[in-house]
């Protein structure tokens, strides 16, 4: 088996995300709209378009078919979801598809966006940026990406071991690889160049300590209700265990927490329009 | 679980139940969600070029609702005496099996 700094070698291998992604996330952290700038990005990424409009032509915004351009998506749908989208679209797009093999390509990011959706919602309460946490939430497992797309063999043996003793798969990777997904995406988001507290809640988003900051609470919590709510596939997932402390720091109460679902689940499915297939 | 399907409106069929309202361009309801389709809504709908329906799925309730508890009973079968997961899964059901969406 591979170490982990090989392992993070082969994800080297990936197209590089430099060009657009770099500058959509340099977009994104600049206060002032601009819409030209984007414009001019996606001009370079015709794919990252295309699933934007299938984004803002999906139910949820209510205008089915009729959204065919940038200016009318960000009309609708706000500059900063729009930069958000494009940049998880990119993200996406980074990672080969192969037919045939262990990982389930789509159940992957379906997961991803469910998360990441999630993430969105549960930001503004504890006074996070919605738009990094969506960010936080599309990357939090971009090491399973790695196996998944990069390290087949690798990935097949811990899937193996899931199967074989029902365990979570941070526990088969330590066994199998010796390090964990949470580990090798947290390396990759740095070597990616992404904001400090992106890396800090891939690497955290299982293991959370006392001083954990807010967006990896965010991105914990997201996680169990995406996988509560049944969004996407990861193999042999279960509902995890959930940290009592970032838990109370949303405020839930048991009669609201239906509708809370709720609202995360329609985000979600309008963000799935992300992966639709793009002709 | 429930999850509605969007189609093209030439795959939609009669008895099958809008999942969401139909708007037009300018954001006016031709028709809303929890409608029962008809032929005279399929010929409106043609009339008035709309392309796109989002249905629910036909499906059996009561297979449905067993799926749903051993679909539950997998995710959850590590919470043991979890009260925080035991909260969410009674949330869930609850949204679930709730009563006023279309589907």
């Amino acid at each position: 088996m591979l170490t982990m700094a090989q392992s993070l070698e082969r994800a080297s291998r990936l197209p590089s995300i430099s060009a657009v992604l770099t500058q959509a996330l340099e977009e994104m952290n600049k206060p002032e709209a601009d819409i030209s700038r984007l414009a001019t990005l996606l001009a370079r990424d015709q794919g990252a378009l295309a699933r934007l409009l299938r984004v803002a032509n999906s139910a949820f915004y209510g205008l089915s078919g009729h959204v065919s351009s940038l200016s009318q998506a960000v009309t609708l749908i706000g500059l900063p979801t729009t930069r958000t989208l494009v940049t998880a679209a990119a993200i996406i797009d980074r990672f080969p598809q192969r037919a045939g093999g262990a990982f389930n390509y789509q159940g992957f990011w379906q997961h991803s966006l469910g998360v990441a959706a999630a993430s969105r919602y549960l930001a503004p309460r504890v006074g996070v940026n919605p738009e990094t946490a969506f960010l936080g939430g599309m990357l939090h497992d971009i090491g399973i990406a790695v196996l998944g797309c990069c390290l087949e063999e690798e990935y097949r043996a811990v899937l193996d071991r899931v199967h074989a003793e029902d365990c979570a798969t941070t526990e088969a990777e330590l066994t199998v690889l010796g390090f964990t997904h949470d580990e090798l995406g947290a390396a990759l988001a740095e070597q990616w160049k992404f904001p400090l507290a992106i890396q800090e809640a891939i690497r955290s988003h299982h293991a959370l300590n006392i001083q954990a900051t807010p967006l990896v609470r965010v991105v914990h919590v997201a996680n169990v209700l995406a996988v509560t709510l049944d969004i996407g596939d990861i193999e042999g997932s279960f509902v995890p265990p959930v940290d009592p402390a970032s838990w109370a720091a949303f405020g839930f109460n048991e009669p609201e927490l239906a509708g809370v679902l709720e609202a995360i689940d329609i985000q979600a499915q309008s963000a799935l329009a992300v992966l639709h297939e793009v002709n | 679980m429930t999850k509605s399907i969007e189609l093209d409106l030439a795959a939609a069929q009669v008895g099958m139940v809008l999942a969401h309202d139909v708007v037009n361009a300018t954001g006016q309801t031709l028709a809303a969600a929890g409608m029962v389709v008809t032929e005279s809504l399929l010929e409106g709908l043609r009339k008035r070029e709309i392309e796109r329906l989002t249905v629910c799925p036909l499906v059996d309730a009561s297979a449905e609702a067993a799926a749903l508890t051993e679909r539950l009973e997998y995710l959850f079968r590590k919470a043991e005496a979890d009260p925080i997961r035991a909260t969410l899964r009674r949330a869930l059901e609850q949204y679930r099996r709730g009563g006023n969406r279309a589907c």
